[in-house]
């Protein structure tokens, strides 16, 4: 090993001293820095990632919609299931209703599930809470969590439901009829916007109710896998009627995704923050290091150790801190991410926020995406730091004359 | 005769104090042949340290001409003289200056590492720290070694590098008079049986009497002593 390696090590970790205290805080700063830059982005595209998967479920890859309601449904889902890279299509129709139970009133969404479709019924079961997927049929519906709730409604109730032109006779004085609907079941997706207000019946029941005929709202449509849902709705434009389109689920909601990915650059940047903050202390320590040692960088010019080695003595030091600072910072990050639980656990119950966690996020638990790129990036950034944290300080000490080295006291 | 392993020629050095410079060396001949003794008193702030700073490549004269090995290096740079010292030129100082960081063993090799000796410094670095007395205290740190026993690793440590030259500027200021008598009688005979070239500058008589030739410093030059 070259000398001023060995020096630089031993500055750092001096022989017969336990806890070297200047070390210790500099690789503190970066390992602090480096966590923070794991979870918090972790966490956030954790979230993100749930965001987008909920966006995703809840539109479909993409969606086939028209000027006005679409009659040839089944023709034009032939049409669509012929194009490339599309695995399933099922036709919807969706609205709101007035939804009533002991006379405690509701305004869900409606969603008429294609009950012919056993990979929507598949999806509808996998979230289902309480009661069988096998009650659902043309009377009956299935009510998100939050329904059921605001409803004290249980499976095997009745309900009613009033539809638009209910609406309207009630406004014109006349006593309508509403629709009685059986609860086959409660269901819960874990994400807020759909479990809080949403009622699922039949296409045919909603059909009914809408007055739509044979007709639907439109198609959702699923890619395989591989297949771009951009490109895919591209292609199918191109061969749609005019008063047809296909839009995917990113382009539907574009500016929620762009607006999401802003959020983690700008908070990238921010964080990044206490990265340069770190390498602040890292060069004052340093600086100061100098400033103390500078008889024996004096001796070790008399020597023979030429100014480039003094500064890579004093340079090697910022990357050694920057290494094991990234080192521990991987490790503490890594291992807060594996308690996470425990921690938002811990913090919810200390101030009582558990229920507003789901409300803002729309999710329970806590999601976490780490992502590898992201980690390489930290790394080399949290280790290009403290190497340039290391460099005044080795210009300071290279610069220093010998006999003026020597002379100091 | 052969040529002097070390030599100055009319050195010269000024330093500004305010507004006026001081002459402190006002033209000094010297001259150090293989394996010889020279030893340099004179009052304090008569210039010896700057001499040897000169002598060793340290500061730049305002005049005159050092040759080492017969060689010239008055205008070499800072970094080419501090490559050229390595394997020449060792230096001993009044205060010892070792690394506090690591052991007395480690502060030895670090002169053969830093001159980038080929040889086996770790081997080389014991053998130096048994010759001066210290095979027992191997590992301990300059902070546990008494003022005599750190002097004693510093000059391991400058013969480590295998030098032809040593520059020792009171080695001994530190240290009480028997200590000093021994770090002396240590210093010389490592020198003479290395054939090492020695410049003793020191306060003490009979140290420098020892010398195979006795300089005195006084107003800027210097008097060899019968
Ligand atoms: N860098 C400098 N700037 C200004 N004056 C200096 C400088 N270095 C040395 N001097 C002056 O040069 C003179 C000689 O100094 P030097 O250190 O060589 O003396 P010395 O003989 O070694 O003294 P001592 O026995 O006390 O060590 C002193 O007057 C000192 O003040
Ligand atoms: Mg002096």
């Amino acid at each position: 090993m070259p000398w001023y390696i060995y020096i630089a090590l031993r500055h750092l970790f001096p022989k017969g001293k336990r806890f070297p205290f200047f070390t210790a805080m500099s690789i503190t700063g970066v390992a602090l820095g480096v966590a923070v830059l794991i979870i918090v982005p972790s966490v956030f595209n954790g979230f993100q990632a749930e965001i987008r998967r909920n966006l995703a479920n809840a539109y479909g890859d993409l969606r086939i919609e028209g000027r006005t309601i679409i009659g040839n449904h089944r023709q034009l889902t032939e049409t669509i299931l012929a194009e490339e890279g599309i695995k399933r299509a099922v036709p919807y129709a969706h609205g709101m209703v007035m939804m009533q139970y002991n006379d405690r009133p509701t305004f869900p969404l409606v969603q008429g599930i294609d009950v012919r479709s056993d990979e929507e019924l598949a999806t509808v079961a996998s979230h289902i809470l309480e009661g069988d997927i096998d009650d659902f049929y043309d009377d009956s519906v299935i009510v998100s969590s939050g329904v059921a709730t605001a409803l004290r409604l249980r499976v095997g109730e009745t309900a009613m439901i009033y539809n638009q032109q209910l609406l309207e006779q009630l406004t014109r004085d006349e006593v309508p009829l509403p629709r009685e609907v059986e609860v086959a079941a409660i269901f819960e997706t874990g994400w807020y916007e759909v479990d809080e207000n949403t009622v699922l019946c039949t296409l045919r029941f909603m059909q009914e109710l809408y007055g739509l005929g044979e007709g639907v709202h439109g198609i959702k449509a699923y890619v395989e896998d591989g297949y771009d849902p951009d490109r895919v709705a591209n292609n199918l434009n191109g061969k749609l009627d005019i008063n047809l389109w296909a839009s995917s689920w990113r382009y539907a909601n574009r500016e929620m995704l762009g607006i999401l990915e802003f959020e983690n650059r700008m908070m990238f940047f921010l964080l990044f923050i206490i990265l340069i903050v770190s390498a602040f202390s890292i060069m004052s320590s340093l600086l100061i290091s100098v400033i103390r040692k500078t008889r024996e960088i004096g001796v070790f010019s008399s020597m023979g150790a030429t100014a480039s080695q003094v500064a890579a003595c004093f340079c090697l030091q910022g990357v050694a801190i920057g290494i094991v600072g990234a080192a521990f910072g991987f490790a503490l990050g890594f291992s807060l991410i594996g308690v996470r639980e425990e921690i938002t656990t811990a913090i919810s119950n200390f101030m009582g926020v558990a229920e507003s966690m789901s409300e803002f996020y729309g999710f329970a638990y806590l999601p976490i995406d780490v992502q590898s790129e992201d980690l390489t990036r930290i790394a080399i950034l949290a280790i290009a730091i403290s190497t340039l944290a290391g460099v005044v300080p080795a210009l300071n000490a290279a610069r220093l004359k010998p006999v003026e080295a020597l002379r100091s006291e | 005769m052969n040529s002097p392993i070390l030599a100055g020629l009319g050195l010269r050095k000024n330093f500004r104090s305010g507004s006026k410079d001081i002459e402190v060396l006002k033209g000094i001949d010297v001259s150090l042949n293989e394996g010889e003794f020279i030893s340099i008193q004179g009052e304090s702030g008569s210039g010896k340290t700057t001499l040897l700073n000169l002598l060793s490549g340290l500061e730049t004269s305002d005049g005159g001409e050092i040759n080492w090995a017969g060689e010239n290096v008055s205008k070499f740079k800072i970094n080419s003289l501090a490559r050229k010292r390595r394997g020449f030129l060792s230096l001993v100082f009044q205060s010892y200056y070792l690394v506090p960081e690591i052991d007395a063993l480690a502060n030895v090799a670090m002169g053969a590492r830093i001159a980038g000796l080929d040889l086996d410094w770790r081997s080389r670095s014991k053998t130096l720290m048994e010759r001066v007395g210290l095979g027992e205290r191997l590992h301990s740190l300059p902070s546990t070694l008494s003022g005599g026993e750190r002097q004693r690793v510093a000059i391991a440590r400058a013969m480590c590098a295998n030098p032809k030259v040593i520059l020792a500027d009171e080695p001994t200021g530190n240290l009480d008079e028997g200590t000093g008598d021994a770090v002396i009688d240590l210093l010389r005979s490592l020198c003479s049986e290395e054939k090492i070239g020695l410049v003793l500058v020191t306060h003490n008589n009979a140290h420098a009497s020892m010398a195979d030739s006795k300089y005195h410093l006084k107003d800027g030059l210097l008097h060899k002593e019968a």
